[in-house]
């Protein structure tokens, strides 16, 4: 653009990253925090913590239960439990007509209370993928060009680079903010370059068919419903009417036996039954993926009452493909190096959005100041709200979660949605904190981040009884982990704050350390 | 031209051709080479892999909006460039329903 190729990325890189990245920031941020949602679900629903995780031998028992909740419904939806999460989940339709979920204990047969949140499954991780924005899909769209926005940072950024080799091992610390700022800016994106490039790649291709509907609609011109047909050659799909008359349910433990032996030892992760009562019912049987990473290769289609087994699908080799990047990006395998790895490297993802943001506050605001350039406040305000902003969200989300008495509601809304109000408003304060407070806004953000984050800990010991010094006694490492990395946040935001405020009251600019973003 | 516009306004442009016309060229491409694949994989198949090779071309798409040093090709590439290749998909499509003769 201005007439040559590494100006005109530089140009781009900056830009860029000015307009997308508090949207940048935000999925980076709630995509690291999930890769152990079911360890943050079992902190904020306690009564779902110690369940039996033992299901398979144990649906038959849990019917009864089952249909007592949902034999009104037209489908319903389980998820089988597992190790990290114990408790079994089941979607249906209520009498309302309004999709509810309740946990059950399927070993015990009974239902858990409900939890009255939507913890990370049911809220971070929607907003990770889709901004928590449902109309006329905008959030999903919007995630999507900031996941083609991250892998054209990356190669601008690579473009606009010096020495690759030289700049893993290059971070002084110890020098001015704008130098200091940009070598931690720039080993955390070349460290963790392939997963930068990876992951955006792989969570567009999640949602490909979603993004080119072009392409189904032109493939299956002469089709009735094309969306529909391209689902079902490519993923497998039974559509069978319900025949109007009453049926039974054969043995549910039976034909998850017969899964288990087609399925080489693996049991579902999902069952679905559609139209319970039905002559024409069916169950859906969904392959759990702890031993692989692609993700379909295996769904299965029995008859409700006798049991038989009506269609099993295999993928194709290039939706194969499809299906492994799509696993790539959702990590539903079991393997704990592997995602502690995509937690650092999320952890490294913020790092460097967040730095990207310092380094250019930094080494603009001399000139700008001078100069007179309107907006760089707007610039400023918008990082702190960007970076320390949603960590205080997060933080009061996770603090009102244990404050919240279970069955409250006000205002019409219920205990869960009271929670995403919460977490909202903090982000909206953070950021009017942030423009209203320009000199102290970094610092006393970081200290907030603190004082929240020992908060969520004591909290969780004073409602649950869980405290640290037992949930690491007893090995209960989901509670104990969420709660020494709640300490971790805190110790990392008060040295930052510290350092901050020994350096001078005055902005990011003035201080001689950057802020180190760490899950 | 360009030397003259700002260089807000000139990127504001590439932005608006990148993003929007970078998009709809991109998708148009995929749903071409999808019908064209279509002829040697299963159906399914094909617009499997054109699907997930389309993030790729917009991209490509992207850094060219960016990197090409005359805005007015951008305007062709990126303007024009999509309604070419929808008019295309569209005549595809409407013979694909019999609703126009080859």
């Amino acid at each position: 653009m201005k007439g040559d190729f590494r100006q005109s990325m530089a140009w781009l890189h900056t830009w860029t990253g000015l307009v997308l990245g508090v949207v940048l920031f935000a999925v980076f941020w709630t995509g690291t925090l999930v890769v152990f949602e079911h360890e943050i679900d079992r902190w904020m629903m306690p009564d779902t913590r110690g369940v039996n995780p033992a299901g398979i031998g144990h649906l038959d028992g849990a019917m009864p239960v089952i249909n007592e909740l949902a034999g009104e419904s037209p489908s319903w939806f389980l998820r089988m439990p597992t190790e990290r999460e114990p408790a079994a989940l089941l979607s249906y339709q209520g009498s309302d007509g309004k999709r509810r979920q309740r946990h059950l204990d399927l070993a015990g047969g009974r239902v858990l209370p409900d939890q009255g949140t939507k913890a990370a499954t049911d809220f971070l991780f929607p907003l990770h993928y889709k901004l928590n924005l449902d109309w006329l899909n905008l959030g999903v769209w919007l995630v999507g060009l900031v996941g083609m926005a991250a892998v054209v940072m990356a190669v601008s950024g690579i473009v606009i680079h010096r020495g690759l080799f030289k700049e893993l091992f290059t971070f002084r610390a110890h020098k001015r903010l704008p130098r200091a700022s940009l070598d931690l800016h720039t080993v955390a994106s070349v460290i963790g370059l392939p997963f930068h490039i990876l992951m955006p790649l792989s969570g567009v291709i999640v949602m490909a068919f979603i993004f080119f509907p072009q392409a189904v609609d032109l493939v299956y011109a002469d089709a009735d419903n094309p969306s529909a047909e391209f689902r079902e050659e490519a993923r497998g799909g039974l559509a069978r009417e319900p025949a109007g008359e009453p049926g039974g349910l054969g043995s549910v433990d039976a034909m998850l036996a017969r899964a288990r032996t087609l399925w080489g030892g693996t049991g579902p992760a999902y069952l679905s039954l559609r139209h319970p009562g039905d002559a024409n019912a069916y169950l859906k049987m969904f392959r759990a993926y702890p031993d692989q990473v692609a993700l379909g290769r295996g769904r299965l289609f029995f008859d409700a009452s006798s049991g038989e087994l009506l269609e099993r699908f295999s993928a194709g080799p290039v939706m194969t493909v499809q299906r492994f990047l799509v696993g790539m990006h959702l990590i539903r395998f079991d393997h704990w190096p592997l995602r502690w790895l995509y937690f650092i490297g999320g952890a490294m993802g913020c790092v460097m959005v967040g730095t990207g943001f310092i380094y250019w506050l930094a080494s603009r605001r001399k000139r700008h100041r001078q100069q007179g350039v309107p907006g760089m406040r707007l610039v400023e305000g918008l990082a702190v709200g960007a970076v320390t902003g949603i960590i205080v969200a997060t933080l009061v989300f996770f603090v009102v979660n244990r404050l919240l008495p279970l069955e409250t509601s006000l205002a019409g809304q219920s205990r869960a949605e009271l929670e995403v109000w919460s977490f909202f408003l903090a982000w909206i304060a953070a950021f009017a904190h942030a423009w209203l407070r320009p000199d102290h806004a970094w610092r006393e953000q970081c200290w907030a981040i603190a004082g929240l984050a020992v908060g969520a800990v004591a909290l969780n010991a004073a409602t649950t009884g869980d405290h640290l010094i037992r949930t690491i006694a007893e090995g209960y490492w989901p509670v104990a982990g969420m709660d020494l990395m709640l300490l971790a946040t805190a110790g990392i935001a008060a040295r930052t704050a510290t350092v901050l405020g020994r350096r001078s009251t005055t902005s990011v600019a003035s201080a001689g350390e950057a802020e180190v973003v760490a899950g | 031209m360009s030397r003259e516009m700002s260089p807000v306004f000139e990127g504001g442009q590439r932005a608006l051709l990148a993003v929007v016309g970078g998009y709809w060229l991109t998708a148009a491409v995929v749903a071409l080479s999808a019908r064209a694949l279509a002829s040697a994989l299963e159906r399914s198949e094909a617009v499997a892999l054109a699907a997930m090779l389309g993030p790729i071309v917009y991209v490509v798409a992207l850094l060219w909006a960016f990197a090409e040093p005359r805005l007015q090709r951008c305007w062709w590439v990126l303007g024009g460039g999509p309604l070419l290749a929808y008019g295309v998909v569209e005549i595809l499509s409407l013979m694909a329903q019999g609703q126009v003769g080859s």
